[in-house]
């Protein structure tokens, strides 16, 4: 029996209907299996919510594992993650627990995993600067064909991801770095990048018309160089 | 010609080397006669984006958070021939001060996809040859958080239409005239008037 604690941090506006949430809910039951203690919270709630922020900040100091899931923004973590693990920083300065483990996972809307390397460094970077033995950023990318569909209902499509989070699972509980080769499988691509594009692409066309806006997506609405 | 300036400075006297740098851009996009928008993030309210893609669907080019202060940040990019980016380095990315407005940007885009550099990309919504410049500032010198830094100015600079991108990192006690005067050598700034 393992009664490590481990806390899941869902960082995504979307919140239950998140990617974020489905990849890392899949980790979480595994974990669960393995006899670890889980909690599950949500960042974006606690925003401007004095009493759900301070209980986010209790249990991060109180886990073993902290896992962090998120979507990315703009090429790294939205902001309001950011500005979170700031304040954690801020507020472990020198006298954070020991033995306290970070593992991250993060999605990306475009096919390549690899745009999501920078938010990768930010969160090793950061557990460096907090105290977390940082055990690895499990990234993948068409996070978008996951939608908020728990992972067992997402069909062939995430076996790898699936695969490697599993597999990631057994690591963790041990707070053991996740290895090269299960970080790589975690992102391989789900299908052909050009099949995915092209759903993708037909997927703002359909939203489009639904809203009656089909022939406004191309609109602009400010003219800068006009203005002072 | 048009720049946009993001103030990522923590609030006023939480971070004079910061403070310092944001002066120094200041004081040579002045002096290169640029005309500027500069936006102090850390004293503008502007709340997190809910990730719905309604701006690039039900509202099109259109944030739909509208009781907030963005909306002048996407009316001077859409015009700007010029974006500088300045943040306390902050895990090696930016900090949230700047981030917070980063976020709420993608109505300029585009939601279709495009190839740049072997990488798909979205493209502009105000297509216009820009130029990025991206000022760091660190406590210390700090080679992880100054080439993490580094790389994810690379990716954003891709991510804006692979445009030309300058970083420049500030550290210890580097002086307002050091500053300016490095800045200054820049070509982004363009000539000096005459
Ligand atoms: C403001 C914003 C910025 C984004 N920036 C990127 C980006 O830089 N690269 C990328 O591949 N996807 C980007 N995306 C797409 C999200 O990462 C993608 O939709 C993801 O699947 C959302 O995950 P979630 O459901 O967990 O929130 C962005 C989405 C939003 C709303």
């Amino acid at each position: 029996m393992n009664s490590r604690k481990v806390l899941l941090l869902v960082a995504s506006p979307r919140g239950a209907a998140s990617t974020s949430k489905s990849l890392g809910e899949h980790l979480l039951a595994v974990l669960e299996e393995r006899g670890m203690a889980l909690k599950t919270l949500q960042l974006y709630p606690a925003l401007g919510d004095e009493r759900k922020m301070s209980e986010l900040l209790g249990a991060v100091d109180l886990c073993d594992l902290l896992v962090l899931a998120f979507p990315l923004y703009v090429d790294q973590l939205p902001a309001p993650l950011i500005d979170l693990l700031r304040l954690v920083a801020e507020r472990r300065n020198g006298q954070a627990r020991t033995g306290q483990a970070l593992a991250a996972i993060v999605n990306c809307g475009f096919p390549e995993t690899a745009h999501c390397r920078p938010a990768a460094d930010i969160v090793r970077l950061f557990s460096a600067q907090a105290g977390f033995r940082f055990l690895g950023c499990l990234a993948t990318g068409m996070g978008g064909a996951i939608g908020n569909r728990p992972l067992g209902k997402a069909g062939a499509i995430v076996r790898h991801q699936r695969r490697a989070l599993d597999r990631a699972a057994a690591f963790l509980c041990e707070s053991r770095e996740i290895p090269a080769d299960v970080l790589a499988l975690m992102g391989r691509a789900m299908m052909p990048r050009w099949f995915y594009n092209f759903v993708a692409d037909r997927g703002w066309k359909k939203a489009a018309k639904k809203y009656g806006t089909a022939n406004r997506l191309f609109d602009r609405h400010y003219d800068g160089r006009q203005e002072t | 010609m048009k720049a946009v300036f993001f103030k990522g400075s923590p609030p006023a006297g939480r971070d004079p080397l910061s403070n310092r740098a944001a002066a120094a851009v200041s004081a040579v996009l002045k002096s290169r006669g640029w005309e500027t928008k500069a936006f102090p993030l850390a004293a503008m309210d502007i709340k997190a984006c809910r990730g719905c893609f309604s701006c690039w669907t039900r509202t099109p080019g259109c944030c739909v958070i509208r009781d907030d202060d963005q909306e002048a940040i996407l009316r001077a990019w859409s015009g700007a021939e010029r974006i500088i980016l300045l943040t306390p380095i902050t895990f090696g990315g930016y900090a949230p001060e700047l981030k917070k407005a980063l976020d709420r940007i993608i109505p300029v885009l585009l939601p279709f996809f495009i190839r740049i550099q072997g990488e798909t990309h979205h493209p502009q919504r105000y297509p216009l040859p820009r130029r990025l410049l991206a000022v760091g500032t660190l406590k210390q010198e700090d080679a992880g958080n100054e080439g993490a830094f580094r790389q994810l100015v690379g990716r954003n600079a891709l991510n804006m239409g692979d445009v030309e991108a300058t970083t420049l990192v500030f550290s210890g006690d580097a002086s307002l005239a050091e500053m300016e005067r490095r800045l200054s050598q820049e070509p982004f700034f363009g000539a000096e008037a005459s």
